[in-house]
């Protein structure tokens, strides 16, 4: 079975395509070149298969398996809790948190805080219920709110039968009416007589009250669940929107076993030579933040261990003399190795090289080359994409050509170097005169 | 590499400072001591530090940290003060406060994370002025435009640490108790960004600023970098403003503002981007020059003089012609950050280490 094997993919960019229809298989240990003019698609391939793309058809196995984020319990955890946060503060910002805070907290001081209270507060600002509050033997009556007193009461007894007729008015409100009985006015809700008061004016101004208590509650019980609800939503089917999108992300393919170099070189410039190397490593760290707080500088065996790595891998590209300078003050060549070298420390399985050798002259082509076949000799699979010919013959094993993002050529180097099509597309067409 | 000796000398110059005799000389009109004054930079390094990690250090140019200095200073100002249930011990409420405004910056940061530069500035500076509009219209909560006060004393399981200064035969009112509670804050700050610096995630950090497509073609996770950029950023401004309120003793929305973030990047942007003792520097010049040298001079100058012309009115302008010839003479900062230099030991090549 083939190690890496790409088919049937196409990637287009609105309605060009820059791709289409691309398949080729490379083997384990092959050194498998893709050619072709400017233009012929070529980066496009590796973004794919790097996932900087996501490609529109088609796709891509490394060892007969698509790299990508699996999906786990624990993830459906953490996408609810992120939809139950979010629901909890579009929740608060609809229901006006500032009364909310009013009504769960100023009753309280820090002698009598207590969890059950704080609850007992809350709930019931969210669904409307009037509060006692006892102060120094005497109860007084509180709007939902806790922002005004409706009654004050003598004794518990006495607040309860109150609060209770109170609730009924509010629940009534609708049908409640007023009677004059005596010169007093009594709010009536049926037969029953809830609530009496000096005359039929206090009467119906009281009865207002209830009503827009009635009002508000019904209002802030719907804007709480409309909160609750659709911030559970929106924060649960964002987080899952951004696994879904970052599932082939590029740091996923990258800790499957597909490492690459850019065409333009794209090192760290302002960190240093053996720091480059290092954040290479970084797959191989397990320590947490705590333990970062805590390393001072060279004392882990991780650290160490790390190191000792990137050293070593900087030998064998031969940049260990410059491990502390800059990456930006490296002359052309070596920045191209130490882009090489780089990619190794991510211990890949398959290493993507686009354009190595460019704006090399003969001998660091051919030290490159010498390089290519090392790291072959450690068993990692390349795929390679070069215009130096006498590069891509040398050394290829399999060549595919592709032109304007179709594939036109694949065989061995003496095969693609006599097809017609591919001198065709190079060289243009001859002319019949 | 190590701890230079240089920031030894500096701790321990500033540990016996207070009494060096030099701490009560009096500035100015205010007569309010140097060393009133000392206590009130370190929490504006510590401010000055959490912004070096999100636009030093990650590249993330962060234009609200003032909103998580604010955030801090009113996580501890509700925690403790009186006319809320909590009253919370200090200890508590500093960590509460750094919990508070570390997850508020992460919460801001993940909506934000494909923005960059010009973009991100514009949305964390909107967030720093929503937040302001939060703190004035808040009245329950934060008691709108006159803020809380008063915020009590620090104490450690109920006893006021207090004793601590009159220990020190100061008095209650020194400033001593809250000079020395910042100092090892600021103190624990710096050892803790040193070696986040050189650990894998201060690579990272730097990486992203680098080159944010290339870091994730390395395996790692650029989403996770910045948003625990944004994190300790935040965190650590929100422990500044936890500082702040103590040291205070009230909160009010006022200095919260753009200002506050404008002076704060200055300070890193002078000092140098991404370099810790840059930083210290830059806050130390530019609010030593606010706080502690233009009043000493202008109490020094004639009163004929005075009349034209104080420090005191002209520092904006001051400040702005520093920055202009910063940018024109030294763009990297007084102190530019220096990458760690590493030792490479002959090894496994040749049979073990050498």
């Amino acid at each position: 079975m083939a190690f890496l094997k790409v088919e049937n993919l196409s990637m287009r960019f609105g309605g060009l395509a820059a791709v289409s229809k691309v398949s080729f298989a490379v083997e384990k240990g092959q050194i498998f070149s893709i050619i072709g003019p400017n233009g012929a698609g070529k980066t496009t391939v590796f973004n794919v298969v790097t996932g900087i793309y996501e490609p529109t058809e088609g796709d891509i196995r490394l060892d007969g398996k698509v790299e990508a984020t699996p999906f786990t319990l624990l993830r459906l955890l953490a996408w609810t809790a992120v939809g139950i946060l979010t629901g909890f503060v579009l929740m608060m910002a609809l229901i006006n948190v500032d009364r909310f805070w009013r009504a769960t907290f100023s009753s309280l001081d820090r002698s009598t805080i207590t969890f059950g209270r704080v609850w007992n507060n809350a709930s019931g600002y969210l669904t409307g219920r009037l509060a006692i509050v006892e102060k120094g033997g005497k109860w007084t009556i509180l709007d939902p709110t806790r922002s005004y007193v409706i009654q004050s009461a003598d004794s518990e007894e006495d607040a309860n039968s109150r609060l209770e007729r109170f609730e009924k008015i509010v629940a009534n409100s609708g049908i409640a009416t007023i009677q004059v009985v005596d010169g007093e006015g009594a709010i009536m809700v049926g037969d029953e007589s809830l609530l009496t008061l000096q005359n039929q004016d206090a009467a119906s101004q009281a009865l207002e009250e209830f009503r827009k208590i009635e009002v508000d509650r019904s209002r802030r019980k719907t804007f709480a669940l409309i909160g609750l609800f659709g911030g559970f939503a929106v924060g649960f089917l964002g987080a899952f929107a951004m696994w879904r999108r970052a599932r082939g992300a590029p740091e996923v393919i990258a800790r499957g076993g597909i490492a690459r170099t850019f065409q333009n070189i794209r090192l760290f410039h302002n960190m240093t030579v053996i720091e480059n190397v290092l954040v290479g490593r970084d797959r191989f760290y397990r320590s947490g933040l705590i333990g970062m707080a805590m390393n001072a500088l060279g004392i882990t065996p991780e650290e160490n261990q790390n190191l000792r790595v990137a050293g070593d891998l900087l030998r064998f590209v031969g940049l260990d003399a410059k491990a502390n300078m800059l990456a930006k003050n490296l002359p052309y060549g070596d920045q191209r190795r130490l882009e090489i070298a780089r990619a190794l420390a991510t211990e890949p399985r398959l290493l993507l090289l686009d354009e190595p050798a460019a704006g090399m002259n003969p001998s660091e082509s051919a030290d490159l080359m010498k390089l290519i076949e090392q790291i072959r000799s450690r068993g990692i699979t390349i795929l390679l994409i070069e215009h130096h010919m006498n590069i891509v013959m040398a050394i290829s094993d399999r060549i595919v050509v592709l032109d304007h993002g179709v594939k036109i050529a694949e065989g061995t180097p003496e095969e693609v170097r006599s097809n017609p099509a591919v001198i065709e597309a190079y060289l243009g067409k001859e002319e019949v005169s | 590499m190590r701890f230079p000796y240089w920031r030894h000398l500096a701790i321990l110059l500033l540990l016996i400072y207070p009494f060096s005799g030099l701490e009560s000389v009096a500035i100015g009109a205010l007569a309010t001591p140097i060393g009133s004054q000392l206590d009130k930079l370190f929490f504006y390094a510590i401010l000055a530090l959490g912004l070096n990690v999100c636009v030093g250090y990650s590249g993330l140019l962060h234009l609200g940290i003032a909103a998580f200095f604010g955030i801090g200073a009113y996580i501890a100002a509700i925690l403790t003060t009186p006319s809320h249930p909590f009253q919370m011990e200090y200890f508590t409420a500093v960590a509460l406060a750094t919990v508070g405004a570390a997850v508020l910056g992460v919460a801001l940061g993940a909506p934000t994370l494909r923005l960059r530069g010009d973009y991100l500035a514009l949305v964390t500076l909107g967030f720093g002025e929503v937040v302001k509009a939060y703190f004035i219209n808040l009245d329950n909560i934060t008691r709108g435009a006159e803020g809380l006060t008063p915020i009590p004393s620090p104490d450690y399981l109920n006893v006021p640490l207090n004793w601590l200064s009159e220990a020190l035969g100061q008095g209650p009112a020194s400033f001593h108790l809250h000079y020395y509670l910042n100092l090892t804050f600021l103190v624990l700050a710096v050892v803790v960004l040193r070696n986040l610096e050189n650990s894998r995630l201060g690579r990272a950090w730097v990486a992203l600023r680098e080159d944010e497509l290339a870091l994730t073609c390395m395996g790692v996770s650029a989403t996770r970098v910045k948003l625990s950029a944004f994190a300790i950023g935040c965190g650590l401004a929100g422990l500044a403003g936890a500082l702040y309120a103590f040291s205070i003793g009230s909160v009010s929305p006022t200095p919260f503002d753009f200002n506050l973030s404008a002076i704060t990047l200055c300070c890193v942007i002078l000092g140098g981007l991404g370099s810790i003792d840059g930083v210290l520097l830059g806050t130390g010049l530019l609010y030593g020059f606010d706080r502690i040298v233009s009043p000493l001079v202008d109490s020094a100058m004639p009163e004929w003089i005075k009349q034209y012309f104080t420090i005191g009115n002209w520092r904006l302008m001051i400040f702005g012609l520093a920055l202009i010839l910063m940018m024109r003479f030294r763009p990297e900062g007084i102190i530019p950050s220096k990458r760690v230099q590493r030792e490479l030991h002959e090894f496994d090549a040749k049979g073990g280490a050498a």
